[in-house]
């Protein structure tokens, strides 16, 4: 998806504004004469003057360029359903990860993102499996990450 | 010089040269691991150099950090991933040089200059230590709070082509830094209530996000794009080595000299090295127009500076106990539990053991060049992997890497909303790095703004009040004053021609 | 042969899970049976890392298990105090809890105070100094507050962030002396070691970090030691005074670091971590560690570490409250 810059632009300026809206709450620092808002609203002005830059930019370039164009792969279904799918199943990886753990969640987002792609089924089931106990050894063991054991509690 | 004698002594022993050897697989095993950082190598071989002597227990840390260093370019160059944040810096030159069918020259250049690196700052640490340490402890919060907006402003003005983009991208860079505790206040900022993001945003499954994550969506999109380019082999690369080195040697010394100096200070390590490096060997090419495109040049000036700082960074770390980065912090703590308490009477008290700290260095440097050129060798494999098969397992390497830094999953939300963020950015042509280096800078940046205001009292012109801090503060003016010309002049220049076509 | 043996181990691990937990639980000596996190709040590096860095190597050899320690930082310890609190009480999650734990809830940061815990033993305690550059005109303690009370206001100090312990350590001083807190302007910083490097390079006036964190500027002859604020002296620097003897005021105060749990732990695992943390504390190879690093030593079973803790909490929020930092 490629916008106009004029849109960055307002996006940029809506952004500043909330930032000196988020920081007029903050405290002051007792005995202090500048608090933890100073820093944030100094960033934000400067984003709010570069959306200004941005929008002139964008007003002005010749020729003009529509404010949303969609690139060629966003017009194909497949395409697009890989980037939602790989998004889903990092999501689904943070929500199940906990509980059903490390091994299986790891195995079974592989498989279905190598399937997607049009990976030969059992070169995806040998790929994923291998790579998951792969990296629950290099990581898990040696490298002694903490990676969720979920249902294999004691998996020693 | 008995100590040296001793030194060769100690160094030349068969259990010492194998720790080395195992530690320097270690390192590049971890290195070449996205979200395994050199500091975490160093975190991991400490409970192991407890029970050791102290010249392997350290020569098994120089070696592995130096190891991972090196290491971060490899899934860098190859998969846009870079394996440490030192890598960052110079992740798209490399990467498009991958595309171009040149990996192999790029990793040749990253792991020769990084030995070259290694070795120069070595030797800067071997002679200069007492003199530099000394010089980077007269900064207050006003130096570095001027040395932070130089390096910021490189990053802009100097490394990349469109300054607005690169602006904009480092403001959100910079912004996204302020989310969580405030270190001044203690108040934590943009947190909505989410304990986790008390701790701000990790700036490393953030990295990961931004450049790994972004380019797996991307890819994902459009797995049969031909991005995998034939790689050419370069066969022998000591044969190209000697084109390069006489071609841009003055790169080479820059690269080692800068990344020596931004070594030595505290709280400056092989990270912002590179980025800055980088930016001045682009400021001062003679075909700045080919940076980005796949250009062996800045990855030389980029790959010595972060190597010749890590030798750099044990400088104050040695001679005053004071880390030069969060490495050295780490070694701090091995020095004190072997008894080589740090400071002015280390040199005095156990030379040989210095020295022989030194030579660790030294063989470590040149085993990088053979082990280093294997694990090329070996990881250019991974390019022949059909990308379908490889995409999911690239993203689940990042998932892990981001999950080691946080211990939760709080480090993969972050890498996900980074990896969205990074591809809508780059889908507008806005840049990345300029982001990752605002979060970079952006503790240190508005930590010595605060404090140098609270110590003013408001008076800004305190920040011109030390004899440093003038040279550093005019010297940062200038180049604002010299980029803002500059962007007048090309709005001038880009008018004229639109009017002179309309 | 490694992957296959763990393989089976997890898979039959699966169906014989909630019987070990049981019967694991029902006998009076608890010992685990899979590796054990001990959670750090701050980052690696610093001097609560590398002793619990020391005690997990210890413990992991006293109980067969890994122990591998985990820093969660940032929050100011918010983040990494709560994955302690909130962890599962089953001993297989421990932690290093830290004096700011005292400190947050009064500031509103947090609802965690110390009897959130189930407190297993204190391991250290450091004492503040106040430390100057070595050039500085004020050589002596009683030199210092003279000039903070000829000129009050005038003077900087710095340390740590706003409110964090060496400000209180200041704060609470100043207040010893009869002296508003503003009578010495802080300047926030990140940490001791930002702060002394300030100092060094003649930023602030005034350092009030421990002794251990300054040790490396005074061994490097940038800065002194003037006081400790501490009932005695302490012997690795044993031509430090105390507060005590250089002005007669009796104000102490110290950043303490001590092991603990989830609130409820089982008393079996209570019984078998306690012991083994005190057999840590005496070993020679802890106390060669501290001495190394300059770390005080202090030991406090759990129900001593509950009070210690109960009377710190009441102390800061006295200062917190003076200093204006108390959120009620």
């Amino acid at each position: 998806m490629r916008v106009n810059e004029a849109v960055i632009g307002v996006l940029l300026i809506v952004l500043a504004v909330a930032v000196f809206l988020a920081t007029a709450s903050f405290p002051r620092i007792p005995g202090q004469p500048y608090g933890p808002d100073l820093f944030p609203r100094l960033v934000g002005a400067l984003l709010g003057l570069a959306g200004v830059m941005m929008i002139i930019r964008g007003v002005a370039m010749t020729p003009r360029r529509p404010l949303v164009e969609f690139p060629e792969w966003a017009r194909s279904h497949r395409a697009a359903g890989a980037i939602v799918l790989a998004l889903a199943s990092v999501i689904a990886y943070i929500l199940v990860s906990d509980t059903v753990g490390f091994v299986i969640s790891a195995a079974v987002m592989l498989l279905v993102l190598m399937l997607y792609l049009r990976v030969r089924p059992h070169v995806a089931v040998i790929a994923s499996v291998a790579t998951t106990l792969m990296v629950e050894y290099g990581f898990g063991s040696l490298m002694r990450i903490p990676l969720p054991r979920g249902l294999l509690v004691v998996f020693a | 010089m008995g100590a040296v004698g001793q030194a060769f002594g100690l160094i030349l022993d068969v259990n010492v040269l194998l720790t080395i050897l195992g530690s320097a697989i270690f390192g590049i095993l971890v290195g070449a691991i996205p979200g395994l950082t050199a500091t975490m190598a160093t975190a991991l071989l400490v409970p192991v150099t407890f029970f050791m002597p102290p010249v392997p227990a350290l020569a098994a840390i120089v070696t592995a950090t130096a190891m991972a260093i090196f290491a971060g370019d490899i899934p860098s160059t190859l998969l846009r991933m870079p394996g440490t944040p030192a890598s960052a810096a110079y992740t798209d030159e490399a990467f498009a040089m991958t595309r171009k069918g040149q990996a192999e020259l790029a990793l040749g250049v990253n792991v020769i200059y990084s030995a070259v690196g290694g070795l120069f700052g070595t030797v800067v640490l071997m002679v200069a230590a007492p003199v530099l340490a000394d010089l980077a402890l007269g900064f207050s919060s006003f130096e570095y709070f001027w040395l932070a907006c130089l390096g910021l402003t490189c990053g802009v003005f100097i490394a990349s082509l469109t300054p607005l983009a690169a602006m904009v991208s480092l403001l959100l860079g910079l912004l996204v830094a302020t989310v969580g505790f405030d270190a001044i206040s203690g108040y934590p900022r943009f947190t909505f209530g989410v304990t986790d993001l008390m701790s701000g945003v990790s700036f490393i499954p953030a990295m990961i996000g931004l450049f790994a994550v972004s380019e797996v969506l991307r890819g994902m999109a459009d797995p049969d794009n031909a991005a995998t380019m034939p790689q050419q082999r370069i066969g022998n690369i000591f044969k190209g080595l000697g084109a390069i080195t006489r071609r841009y040697w003055p790169n080479i010394l820059r690269g080692n000299a800068i990344g020596t100096v931004v070594g030595a200070l505290p709280g400056a390590g092989a990270d912002i090295a590179a980025w800055v490096a980088y930016a001045v060997s682009k400021k001062f090419s003679k075909e700045p127009e080919k940076f980005g495109t796949g250009h062996v040049e800045g990855i030389i000036d980029a790959t010595s500076a972060n190597n010749s700082s890590l030798g750099a960074a044990w400088i104050p770390a040695l001679v005053f106990g004071i880390p030069g980065d969060s490495i050295t912090a780490i070694v701090i703590g091995v020095l004190y539990m072997k008894g080589m308490n740090p400071g002015p009477t280390v040199f005095i008290q156990n030379p040989q053991l210095i020295y022989a700290v030194f030579m660790a260095f030294i063989v470590a440097n040149i085993l990088m060049v053979p082990l280093g050129l294997a694990a090329i060798r070996g990881a250019t494999y991974i390019l022949r992997v059909p990308r379908r098969v490889l995409l999911p397992i690239i993203l689940l390497f990042c998932m892990v890497g981001s999950f080691a830094i946080t211990s939760s999953v709080y480090g993969i939300i972050i890498m996900l909303a980074a990896g969205v963020v990074g591809w809508i950015m780059e889908e507008n042509g806005i840049p990345v790095a300029p982001a990752i280096l605002g979060l970079v800078l952006g503790e240190l940046l508005e930590q010595t703004f605060m404090t140098s205001m609270i110590k003013a009292e408001g008076n800004l012109l305190a920040f011109f009040d030390r004899p440093l801090s003038v040279v550093l503060g005019v010297l940062t003016i200038l180049v604002w004053l010299f980029a803002g010309l500059n962007a007048i002049r090309t709005l001038i220049r880009s008018r004229k021609e639109a009017a002179a076509a309309g | 042969m490694l992957r296959r043996r763990t393989l089976l181990a997890g898979s039959t691990g699966l169906l014989a899970a909630p019987a070990l937990v049981t019967g694991a639980s029902a006998q009076a000596q608890w010992s685990p049976n899979r590796p054990i996190t001990l959670v750090v709040p701050w980052g690696a590096g610093g001097g609560t890392d590398a002793t619990a860095r020391f005690v997990g190597a210890a413990l992991e050899k006293e109980l067969s298990q890994p122990v591998n320690v985990v820093n969660r930082t940032g929050g100011s310890g918010v983040v990494g105090h709560s994955a302690i609190a909130t962890a599962p009480a089953d001993g297989y999650t421990i932690g290093m809890i830290t004096v700011e734990i005292g400190m947050m809830h009064w500031q509103g940061l947090t609802e965690l105070k110390g009897t959130s815990y189930t407190p297993l033993a204190l391991m250290n305690s450091d004492p503040p100094g106040v430390q100057v550059k070595s050039d500085s005109p004020h050589q002596t303690l009683k030199a210092l507050a003279d000039a903070i009370k000829a000129n009050p206001g005038r003077m900087t100090a710095s340390g740590t962030g706003q409110g964090g312990i060496w400000h209180l350590a200041l704060a609470g001083w100043l207040q010893a002396m009869q002296l508003p807190p503003d009578a010495v302007r802080w300047v926030p910083s990140n940490g001791a070691a930002p702060a002394m490097q300030d100092l060094a390079a003649g930023g602030v006036d005034i350092v009030t970090c421990s002794v251990p964190e300054a040790r490396a500027m005074i061994e490097a002859n940038r800065a002194k030691s003037l006081a400790i604020m501490a009932p005695e002296r302490n012997p690795q620097f044993a031509n430090v005074p105390t507060l005590k003897e250089e002005l007669g005021i009796d104000y102490t105060l110290a950043a303490w670091r001590g092991i603990a749990g989830p609130r409820n732990l089982p008393q079996p695992v209570v019984a078998r971590y306690v012991p083994l943390l005190q057999k840590i504390w005496n070993s020679d190879d802890f106390k060669t560690f501290m001495n190394s690093r300059g770390f005080g030593m202090t030991w406090r079973d759990p129900a001593g570490f509950a009070s210690y803790m109960a009377e710190d909490d009441a102390k800061m929020g006295v200062v917190m409250k003076a200093v204006g930092l108390a959120k009620s």
